[in-house]
């Protein structure tokens, strides 16, 4: 690993959206932030800038009107990135499937590296999360193509 | 006049979990102007309670709120019960007080610290948060899940609390307790939390009930209403008086959930002392006919069902009005008159649940 | 002490009730026609009632619109109906935090409300590609 790669693995920097989950994942993802799993001691933070963020965190199955804000986050946050899908209702609808403002999976709109399930996902599981999204991270970090859209 | 700015304040905000926009209109620093865009949350969970079976919907309403969803799953299966003419056991209604106030523990435990966290108080977050995860554990213990605990259902409880396990809820409440001893003088005195909260954002009693207000809100602004007077579940045969502030300000409804905190404590000692043997379920036959209202407290306010059957396996309409929804017109009636650094504060102030309020 | 583990008791076999003889029925609910609607909402804010909320269901052909006060914990109900196509007077000029319920109501059912103060033209929780009047009932 070189050296960019290495300080990108080591501090990665997290943007949390939510499009329209009940909230119990969300505040597992808090809750990982806070003493008890402490995910800050691997260096990860909460940043609320898109241009800050490597990994996005997103909650939820998409409906139709934060679809667009959730491709604009996306758009906005520099290569190489990574995209984690907390939850079985960003996974695949889940328990929403037959809402009529949904339009299912975060896959439908942007692409998703990690899933995560569970009902709420726990945190130890959402860490386990994070922590395979990095080596996706890092695998894109170190291919060229991706090194020449981060510097174009 | 001086020039009038228009900031769009979210959907996706640091001080936010959830996406939510308000559209402020500002004079200088000054707000004059809030309007709420809401919508960015909303799946249509009332079409689908019509689709799914009556059964069904247990799973889907303790999904309208992940923070608080006992309390819809209780609201929802009251109602129920009602429209079939059921009774649950005794042990269940007081089963489901102890899963209720727990819920309403983690939830003000949960909100103490994001209010901390909207002025900048990291360290009182922190203590909040690592406090919860005891509250939890306990939820994680007698439900097998830390959120989504899904032990209420139609005619009783899932699960039951063995007697160890009421041991251990009993240990862990003296440590909690112990902690929030610690806590209340940093939120009734400290410089830092008055500094941000007192006078801010005031809503006068006659105000707080014409804009219909619900909760700690409605209670904060002096008003002594709190839906587990009517006594549903076991609260009628519990010791309970609501907690009431008469300042309704922000630090008011500080306070107010604050000292609730202690109540939820005082009631789940309570329901454990005086909880029943027997079983914990009715189990029923046929389905729902007519319709009714059923509501319920929750950590945010009242939560008001409508539900319609027509005596098949699926419902005729659920109609859900979530506290936030009701504290929206408060808070929207708050905003002006203060200045663009106090909108996190006073968004949080009334517990904001949009995943709540647009279902 | 072991997570999750599933005591004794919910596996007692159990009672079965039979259902109920009559269906249940919301008490304090009084028909109201549309023209009295106002006056005696204006009644209900004079004594010092808070709005829970509006609740509209639809009837095929007409919207029956029920609106429900709490005064002391003691629910009252009023009931209006409303044929399809006509418009709904607002209650906002009694109780201004109407203003989130009616628009909702406008926009899941299509049920036009006359003197909102804050119009989001049936867009407060749909878009533009949403489904259209999603809660009518597919006839």
């Amino acid at each position: 690993m070189n050296i960019i790669t290495t300080a990108r693995v080591k501090s990665p920097w997290i943007l949390h959206f939510d499009t329209g989950s009940c909230n119990g994942c969300d505040i597992e993802i808090l809750a990982c932030l806070t003493p008890l799993y402490d995910v800050e001691r691997f260096g990860m933070i909460n940043v609320g800038n898109p241009k800050h963020a490597d990994v996005l965190l997103v909650t939820g199955p998409a409906n139709r009107r934060n679809a667009r804000v959730l491709r604009n986050l996306y758009e906005q946050m520099p290569a190489p990135k990574v995209v984690i899908v907390i939850g079985t209702c960003g996974c695949s609808g889940g328990v929403f499937h037959n809402c009529y403002n949904m339009l299912g999976g975060i896959d439908k709109v942007i692409p998703v590296d990690v899933y995560v399930p569970g009902c709420a996902a726990k945190p130890e599981a959402i860490i386990d999360g994070v922590v395979l999204a990095l080596q996706r991270l890092a695998e894109r970090s170190e291919s060229k193509p991706a090194l020449a859209e981060a510097l174009a | 006049m001086s020039a009038r700015t228009v900031i769009p304040f979210g959907p996706q905000h640091p001080v936010l979990p959830e996406p939510v926009q308000l559209r402020l209109t500002l004079e200088e620093e000054r707000v004059v102007e809030a309007i709420p865009a809401i919508g960015y949350v909303h799946r249509g969970i009332e079409k689908a309670a019509e689709l799914n079976e009556w059964v069904q919907n247990v799973f889907l309403v303790e999904r309208i709120c992940g923070i608080c969803s006992f309390l819809h799953a209780l609201c929802y299966c009251q109602g129920i019960e009602t429209l079939l003419g059921v009774e649950p056991p005794p042990r269940a209604r007081y089963l489901r007080v102890v899963w209720g106030e727990l819920h309403r523990l983690h939830s003000h435990h949960l909100w103490l610290g994001l209010l901390a966290d909207s002025f900048g108080f990291e360290s009182l977050f922190m203590q909040f948060w690592r406090n919860r995860e005891m509250i939890m554990d306990l939820l994680e213990m007698t439900a097998g899940n830390r959120v989504i605990v899904s032990t209420c259902t139609v005619g009783g409880t899932r699960r039951d609390i063995a007697q160890e396990q009421a041991s251990e809820i009993l240990r862990t409440l003296d440590k909690v307790q112990n902690e929030l001893d610690k806590l209340l003088p940093v939120i009734s005195n400290d410089y830092t939390v008055r500094s941000r909260t007192v006078g801010k954002g005031v809503l006068p009693k006659d105000k707080a009930i014409r804009l219909g207000a619900v909760g700690p809100v409605l209670r904060a602004s002096g008003v002594a209403q709190d839906v587990r007077m009517i006594g549903y579940a076991a609260y009628g045969e519990l010791g309970f008086t609501p907690v009431v502030e008469q300042a309704g300000d922000a630090h008011a409804r500080l306070l107010v959930r604050m000292k609730e905190t202690y109540q939820a404590i005082d009631l789940i000692r309570q329901a454990l002392a005086h909880m029943p043997e027997g079983e914990i379920i009715t189990r029923v036959r046929g389905n729902p006919r007519g319709r009714t209202i059923s509501r319920v407290e929750q950590p945010r306010g009242e939560v008001v069902y409508y539900l319609a059957g027509n005596g098949t396996r699926n419902l005729e309409r659920l109609r859900v009005r979530t506290p936030t929804f009701a504290n929206v017109p408060a808070l929207v009636q708050m905003l002006p008159g203060c200045e663009l650094a106090d909108v996190p504060v006073l968004v949080l102030s009334i517990d904001p649940c949009i995943s709540c309020t647009e279902r | 002490m072991t997570t999750g583990e599933q005591p004794t008791s919910a596996l007692r076999p159990a009672t079965i009730v039979p259902p109920a003889q009559a269906p249940a029925r919301i008490e304090n609910l009084e028909r109201i026609p549309l023209a009295d609607l106002l006056p005696r909402v204006r009644a209900m804010a004079a004594q010092g009632a808070r709005l829970v909320t509006l609740t509209c269901v639809d009837m095929g052909g007409a919207f029956e619109v029920l609106y429900h006060f709490d005064l002391d914990l003691q629910l009252q109900h009023f009931s209006a109906q409303i044929p399809a196509g006509d418009k709904l007077p607002s209650i906002t000029s009694e109780y201004l935090c109407a203003f989130l319920v009616e628009n909702e109501i406008a926009d899941l059912f299509g049920l036009q409300v006359e003197g909102l103060p804050v119009d989001y033209h049936n867009r407060l929780m749909l878009t533009e590609d949403s489904s259209d009047r999603p809660l009518l009932r597919e006839r």
